[in-house]
């Protein structure tokens, strides 16, 4: 427990400490959001229309979602630092474990959502 | 801001895209596409005191149906060949999905009572029931009994005539003239609703009230105990009335020590009604598809010509659908239940 603790308090100052890290984050979530709406809305008609199961289904959520976190946190960063001198106070390599936890938290979240709709039509 | 400056153009323009792509995967079209499905084992909705085993199986064919699809699913199926287009009406599309879903659940309903009913008939066994009235399932647009009947309203009176079935609502309405008000009791979530209501002429001349017979069914309460043998439903999920056929089966075999499967797999569709007469179904190509991909061995369907000039036929579009997939599997043409029995006594009965 007390690694678990450490380890969330290592997290966090490598990360949420930071401001500049929580605006970065902040523009981050709304292109990454609008990445997973455009390619769930995709699938989610491919596999209404039986080309692609279930699994695959599940699949495309969560790595779409990993991938959409990455590259609008690249993008965000690359553009951050066009803009002004970033002076970075948080750790890269932290950041890029902490999108992959939030977006497999999203993945969960959104799997659960469908799993509780699809109840309602069997 | 800087960067909105910089970047603005960029923006509107993806902002444009994603709306159209959004668009594109999310409006609903007025249309229904029908899907290759597959097939469900129907041997475990009902469980009995005394039943027989099988060594084959009977399954229920299904379709996969997707309602009011996006202009990108449509486009898909376009483009498969195992795919059909519907359109809908502008009465039927705006019916909410939910009423949709209540109407097929109703529909399934019926078929389990009436496969029960025409089952232990064919078995000569005993069901214990009673008729106690008519459940509305839909009703005809633009009539008294769309605007004031509700899906699954449950008629028991007309005036103080206590209803039972389908042919005691139209003895009764036969002897009420055109808009002559009269009363009707229904039962509606458990409570009794009385209100006056009347017959009205529509366009072409006709005096109706609104309910067909298709869209209705009788309100059977079943006497599980003092039916012979005693039974449950223990699942009746599922929706539509297609599986009828394949659920009178599957009670009978239970009921009888002959066990008609003869260790084939078995699947079929077509309605059932308690005279065990069978009835057509709709999307009979997609449930053959899924059946021919499930290794089915024997697949039963309907041998009606039906359309406005008996154009359509079940059995006919049964045999194009597996000559397409390339199948061995043996379609049979059904008219009643006794013609699926006999079909599997005579062909597989001998070798056994």
């Amino acid at each position: 427990m007390d690694k678990v603790i450490k380890l969330i308090k290592t997290f966090y100052k490598y990360t949420y400490y930071s401001k500049i890290f929580r605006d970065m984050m902040n523009f981050t979530r709304i292109l990454a959001l609008f990445v997973i709406s455009l390619i769930i809305a995709f699938s989610v008609n491919l596999y209404l229309s039986a080309f692609i199961n279930e699994t695959i289904f599940i699949i495309v959520v969560v790595i779409s979602t990993i991938l959409a976190y990455h590259i609008s946190f690249r993008y965000v960063f690359k553009e951050y630092n066009h803009y002004r001198t970033v002076d970075i106070d948080f750790n890269i390599k932290t950041v890029f474990y902490y999108l992959f936890v939030e977006a497999v938290i999203l993945s969960y979240v959104m799997i659960r959502v469908y799993l509780h709709i699809k109840s309602f039509y069997i | 801001m800087n960067w909105l400056k910089d970047h603005y153009k960029s923006v509107i323009l993806y902002i444009f895209i994603y709306i159209v792509l959004m668009f594109f995967f999310t409006y609903p079209m007025p249309i229904s596409i029908n899907l290759p499905g597959g097939v469900n084992n129907a041997m475990e909705f009902v469980e009995f005191e005394t039943s027989y085993s099988s060594s084959g199986s009977f399954n229920s064919s299904y379709v996969s149906v997707v309602t009011k699809p996006s202009p990108f699913q449509f486009f898909l199926a376009k483009f498969n060949n195992k795919a059909d287009i519907y359109k809908m009406s502008e009465a039927e599309s705006k019916i909410p999905i939910e009423e949709i879903i209540k109407k097929d659940k109703l529909y399934k309903d019926s078929s389990i009572d009436k496969a029960l009913i025409a089952a232990y008939d064919a078995a000569s066994k005993n069901l214990s029931y009673t008729e106690n009235g008519l459940i509305i399932i839909d009703r005809i647009l633009d009539t008294p009994a769309y605007e004031k009947l509700a899906v699954g309203d449950i008629i028991v009176k007309i005036n103080d005539t206590e209803i039972i079935n389908y042919e005691s609502v139209s003895n009764v309405l036969s002897e009420i003239g055109c808009n002559e008000p009269f009363y009707l009791t229904i039962l509606r979530d458990g409570k009794e609703i009385t209100f006056d209501i009347e017959k009205k002429e529509n366009d072409y001349g006709s005096c109706l009230l609104g309910i067909y017979i298709d869209y209705t069914y009788t309100y059977y309460i079943f006497d599980e105990e003092n039916s012979n043998p005693k039974f449950q439903v223990i699942d009746s999920s599922g929706y539509g009335p297609s599986a009828g056929l394949i659920q009178t089966l599957s009670i009978y075999n239970m009921l009888t020590p002959i066990d008609i499967t003869f260790g084939l797999k078995i699947a079929g569709t077509g309605t059932i009604d308690e005279n065990g007469n069978v009835g057509i179904i709709g999307g009979i190509k997609q449930k053959v598809f899924g059946a021919c991909k499930a290794n089915v061995d024997v697949f039963f369907a309907p041998d009606f010509d039906y359309g406005a000039n008996g154009e359509y036929n079940n059995y006919k579009d049964a045999i194009k659908a597996r000559d397409i997939m390339k199948s061995d599997m043996i379609i049979v043409p059904v008219k009643t239940l006794d013609d699926a029995i006999n079909y599997l006594m005579e062909n597989y009965g001998q070798s056994n």
